[in-house]
């Protein structure tokens, strides 16, 4: 079965671990002396039930009642597998919410309607970073309805807070439902709630089952694959098929050497093959005069070769402060950068231009970068896994980024991706 | 318990294994001749054109269960792999925590020290335990073997952390994303050779494999490959009930893998 991966995102607090223990409780996803060990923490810190412990499996996240680090559950439903990612909320930890949703093909964010919570700016950023990274289906579960008196008020006031800013970031609000739900309490989840009989949606889960996600690993397409290295000799490789397929016998161009060689033998899972398809990864024999390093190469159509260069355009994200001993890393190999300018620096809160010229952490910019050596350089909407890259120095990342093919003042606003 | 698409799995799992294997120059897989580290053999064999490319390591505390060694040594034979025994002495009392934590851990230290491995490819998988879900694939350990869970690298879009620090290592986990039935499904799939002690005798089977001492069979009558993965669709308990450590003590398995426990 085919597992839906969904990011639950959202502010500190604001219940994404709660509602996933409640889903994996509610759905019988959990094992009874998993519920069992999360019920006898809470007791231990004298705390009442926290349905989140069953993911919030460090110590220190129970002492803080806060998640650290991201993990996954899977929950049945009906005909469907669901793999929800949970992710840290505090702003701190930001580099840990990444290494989860990035894993995610849709995101549920989670609003709280308590009194004094509702959307706050890192409610924003997560959702400015969901779209950056190429998420475009979203559901949101405004959470706490317990404490809001499942009043429709308190729910329209958080549709309404953040209508305005979805479509600012790039969500299609059509595309967006807003679901009214109590994660502590277990109402809406799975069965529509007595409590909210104003309500006249789906329940959450059915709403998630009703959202079609964009198939990005579709077939069809140039023939694109990417290269880890030799894995024996000098002629047999190893990769993953991105887009389209490598057929034995056919020619194929190596980037960036921009060389041609012809395919021979094709191996998925140590069987023999007469092509590879995504998204496979492959063992492979080229035909040829093969560089020595191949690691980060780019397999592709003689016909509709990808752009190779050396300067990058792009929108990131920062979580440190750039520094001058940077690299480019993508698809596991990385290049070292010559030089970084900022054309604009963007508030992901508001996706307004703001002046200065150096972003700092939790701010974005569009960025062009001088790269040391040339690479396969795609943007995002023509082929979402080479269109992205990471920036890291010595000390570890600085920044997440997505390619873009141009720049004009201004114009960044409302187009992320 | 979710049965997910085996193709896709076992794509992921070469993928890691080849980068980990590419990215490290010395690199050795942990064999505890369990259906979880043989499935990661098989693994291995398919992303390596047939052979294991790197030595495998049992770190041996000499009170595994007969069937084991001689799976050992059949298997080892079979699929002709490069073996390290580690041995394991047992000094303290017989208590999960100092029989898996230190002795085993001592072993390992020893033999990673003497070959010089770099990176150590380990078969967890993410349902087996709340602290084995917070994993990353490829996950930095230092010299004392000590998991910085409070500070794990940035992982995404296949890009991995492989920076050494000084007389670390790095933890490589293939099958992370593998559910205990998927293994099963993929072990009937391609008909690799188990460990008779899964296999039910008058009424009990191992379901999850230690040494002699903090393992103990569960009810079952499951016999063979096929009866095993009938059973997990029904049953409602836990793979690792049959585990001491496990349930000594709340947050023993985050201690042991903070510790550097396998
Ligand atoms: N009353 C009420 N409390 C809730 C609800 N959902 C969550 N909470 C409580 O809110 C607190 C925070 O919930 P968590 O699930 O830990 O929040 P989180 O979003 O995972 O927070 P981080 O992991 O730090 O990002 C806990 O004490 C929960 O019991 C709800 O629907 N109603
Ligand atoms: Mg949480």
């Amino acid at each position: 079965m085919r597992l839906k991966r969904t990011a639950l995102l959202g502010q500190k607090d604001h219940g994404k671990s709660t509602l996933l223990g409640s889903l994996l409780i509610e759905t019988g996803a959990a094992s009874q002396a998993r519920i069992r060990e999360a019920r006898r923490a809470s007791e231990q810190l004298g705390r009442k039930f926290e349905p989140a412990f069953i993911l919030d499996s460090f110590s220190e996240e129970r002492e803080d009642a806060m998640t650290v680090d991201t993990t996954r559950a899977q929950v049945p439903f009906g005909n469907m597998a669901f793999e929800f990612i949970d992710v840290p909320g505090h702003e701190e930890l930001m580099s840990n919410m990444l290494s989860g949703a990035s894993y995610a093909d849709t995101a549920l964010l989670l609003v709280s309607a308590a009194p004094s919570e509702g959307v706050t700016d890192q409610t924003k950023r997560h959702l400015f970073i969901a779209k950056l990274l190429g998420i475009d289906r979203l559901t949101v579960a405004v959470n706490k309805m317990d404490v809001a008196d499942y009043s429709r008020h308190a729910f329209e006031s958080v549709v309404d807070g953040l209508s305005g800013f979805l479509e600012k970031v790039g969500f299609d609000p059509s595309h967006v439902r807003f679901v009214p739900i109590s994660a502590y309490n277990s109402q809406n989840l799975i069965r529509s709630s007595a409590f909210m009989p104003w309500y006249s949606g789906q329940p959450l889960m059915q709403t998630l089952m009703s959202l079609e996600s964009s198939d990005i690993t579709a077939g069809g397409g140039a023939c694109l694959a990417t290269v880890q290295g030799y894995i024996e000799g000098p002629r047999i490789i190893s990769g993953r098929v991105l887009s389209g397929s490598v057929t034995r016998g056919e020619k194929v161009l190596l980037l960036p050497a921009g060389k041609q060689f012809s395919v021979g033998r094709i191996w998925v899972g140590g069987t023999e093959r007469e092509r590879t398809t995504p998204p496979e990864s492959f063992a492979l024999e080229l035909l040829g005069d093969l560089p020595v390093d191949v690691e980060g190469s780019v397999i592709c159509d003689l016909a509709s070769p990808p752009p190779v260069g050396q300067v990058v355009i792009a929108i990131a994200f920062f979580l440190n402060p750039p520094t001058q001993h940077m690299e480019l890393v993508s698809m596991g190999s990385s290049t070292g950068v010559k030089s970084m300018d900022f054309l604009e620096a963007i508030d992901p809160t508001t996706c307004n231009t703001v002046p200065g010229q150096s972003p700092q952490p939790l701010q974005a910019a569009i960025i062009r970068i001088a790269l040391e050596s040339p690479r396969v350089i795609v943007t995002s909407d023509k082929q979402r896994e080479l269109g992205r890259f990471v920036l890291r120095d010595s000390a570890g990342l600085v920044a997440i980024a997505v390619v873009r093919d141009n720049w004009a003042p201004g114009r960044s606003q409302s187009s992320i991706t | 318990m979710i049965e997910q698409d085996l193709n896709e799995l076992e794509n992921k799992s070469t993928y890691i294994i080849r980068e980990g294997k590419l990215k490290f120059s010395k690199v050795a897989a942990l064999w505890s001749m369990g259906k979880d580290s043989t499935t990661v053999l098989q693994l291995s064999r398919k992303a390596f054109m047939g052979k294991v490319p790197f030595p495998v390591i049992h770190i041996d505390n000499g009170i595994d269960f007969p069937e084991t060694y001689e799976f050992r040594s059949s298997l080892r034979d079979e699929w002709d792999l490069e073996l390290i025994v580690a041995k394991s002495e047992i000094k303290n009392e017989l208590s999960g925590f100092s029989c898996c934590g230190e002795n085993k851990t001592k072993a390992l230290q020893e033999v990673m020290k003497q070959y010089g491995f770099e990176a150590l490819i380990v078969s967890i998988r993410r349902d087996e335990h709340g602290i084995r879900a917070k994993e990353r694939y490829f996950s930095p350990r230092n010299k004392e073997f000590k998991w910085n869970y409070k500070n794990q690298p940035l992982e995404l879009w296949d890009n991995y952390a492989s920076r050494l620090d000084e007389e670390g290592h790095y933890r490589i986990h293939p099958i992370l994303d593998w559910n205990e039935i998927d293994i099963w499904r993929y072990i009937e799939r391609e008909k690799i050779p188990v460990n008779p002690l899964y296999f039910s005798e008058s009424g009990f089977r191992y379901r999850s494999l230690g040494c002699t001492h903090c393992t103990v069979p569960v009810q079952s009558d499951a016999a063979n490959v096929g009866e095993i993965i009938a059973e997990l669709r029904v049953t409602t308990s836990e793979e690792r009930e049959g585990r001491e450590q496990d349930k000594e003590k709340e947050y023993v398995m985050q201690k042991l893998r903070s510790l550097g426990y396998m």
